[in-house]
């Protein structure tokens, strides 16, 4: 009986494992772990490095140039800024990898500026940032969770708004 | 839809006049099309199969010999039918007309049956047999705001219903009605001949909503009952003075 127990324990924990990847709680490999929070805790905002995000569909990321504006000179001597201001010297964009993804059988265009003219803040997605460091999904996004919102705020609610 | 204050009074329908009298059949549309809508290049394999990927082609046809030859081009794309054959034998709801009169095709929900386009009269309807490839520069125009379809997925000319979206939501952001001008599909917007305009039919001062319904118009196998929105103004071909001084009884000339 209690072999039987462990046996479903263990088929759950399994289960749950399998279905964490699918649920999209990304937390991808960085090739620098690049801070969040102590970003923001400094006084920046979002919109300063994910400049795109106001007026395009993408958040976009910033040039390694732009890290460089900063860290030539600030905290300059701490490894990971080393590693920053090594791929800026050398004119190579640091391979950041995406962390929200859909696959591309979702054909879902999502797009940011319309969101956040629509109000939303970007925490009301992506979670407050201020506790994490490199960043990952921070709660999975089936599109049950766009609908709830759309039907509660009578956005649009068509197939081909977006899914285009 | 709980929100209506946002919107425009009158939902605007989507419709398309192609002035056969004006294209010279140059395909600036069928490329421009492609460009903006992602279509893949299928190659010259696929296109022996009756493969390729066109939402917007160019048919000619020829009539006439000798001095009455004529040529006729005729750019078709997906006609927007108000009773589109193709919707109903979708099993998974794939492809519906949305509010705005535009027969959407819902990729993520498309299985693949093909039942919409066998069921399709003017052949607008194009199936992803394969994955195609964009060979590596040409990755670079792809479209960010159209998604690339995989394999095993249906089609076709949605009036570049992203444009018509991110103009909505521009006028919605400025907090302005919707201007029609602000609207142009791809085809449209690239045709040095201006043969094919696009507006609102619910409109009846714009361009096209004011000729909707004048006789000079034709829609393509109007038998079949799919009522296009696609309308094709008929050629005119003024007489040749040439032709009439003619002593040949033969002469046909279309007045």
């Amino acid at each position: 009986m209690k072999r039987w127990k462990y046996a479903l324990a263990a088929l759950v924990l399994a289960g749950l494992g399998a279905a964490y990847p699918r649920l999209g709680l990304r937390a991808p490999r960085q090739p620098i772990a690049f801070p969040h929070n102590l970003h923001l805790q400094a006084g920046m905002h979002c919109a300063d490095c994910h400049r795109d995000a106001a007026v395009s569909n993408r958040a976009g990321l910033p040039s390694v140039r732009e890290c460089a504006l900063c860290h030539q000179r600030l905290r300059a001597r701490s490894p990971l800024i080393r590693q920053v201001m090594d791929y800026a010297r050398r004119g190579i964009e640091i391979p950041w990898q995406r962390v929200y993804v859909y696959p591309a059988s979702a054909h879902l265009r999502f797009r940011h500026n319309l969101h956040l003219a629509a109000g939303l803040a970007c925490r009301t997605c992506h979670g407050d940032m201020r506790r994490l460091a490199t960043a990952r999904v921070w709660k999975p996004m089936p599109m049950g969770v766009c609908i709830a919102c759309h039907r509660q705020h009578g956005a649009k609610t068509g197939c081909e708004d977006c899914h285009v | 839809m709980s929100q209506t204050d946002s919107k425009p009074a009158a939902t605007p329908r989507w419709g398309m006049i192609i002035d056969l009298n004006a294209c010279t059949g140059c395909s600036a549309c069928a490329v421009a099309c492609r460009a903006e809508n992602n279509i893949a290049i299928a190659g010259a394999k696929e296109a022996a199969y009756n493969g390729t990927l066109q939402w917007m082609r160019i048919e000619r046809t020829w009539t006439g010999s000798g001095r009455n030859f004529r040529v006729e081009n005729r750019p078709v794309n997906c006609q927007q039918c108000d009773a589109a054959p193709c919707e109903p034998v979708c099993p998974v709801l794939a492809t519906y007309t949305n509010a705005e009169g535009i027969s959407v095709q819902v990729y993520n929900r498309c299985v693949g049956t093909r039942y919409c386009g066998l069921n399709c009269p003017y052949q607008g309807r194009f199936f992803n047999w394969f994955d195609y490839a964009w060979p590596s520069p040409m990755e670079v125009q792809l479209n960010p705001d159209v998604s690339r379809r995989t394999r095993g997925i249906m089609e076709k000319c949605s009036f570049c219903i992203q444009r018509i979206l991110a103009a909505e939501r521009q006028a919605e952001l400025e907090k302005r009605a919707l201007r029609e001008r602000d609207i142009q599909p791809a085809c449209a917007q690239s045709c040095p001949a201006e043969a094919l305009r696009f507006g609102d039919l619910n409109n009846p001062g714009g361009a096209v909503g004011a000729a909707w319904d004048s006789s000079g118009l034709e829609v393509l196998l109007p038998e079949v009952g799919t009522r296009p929105k696609v309308r094709y103004a008929r050629r005119v071909t003024p007489p040749d003075s040439r032709l009439a001084a003619a002593p040949t009884p033969t002469a046909e000339v279309e007045a």
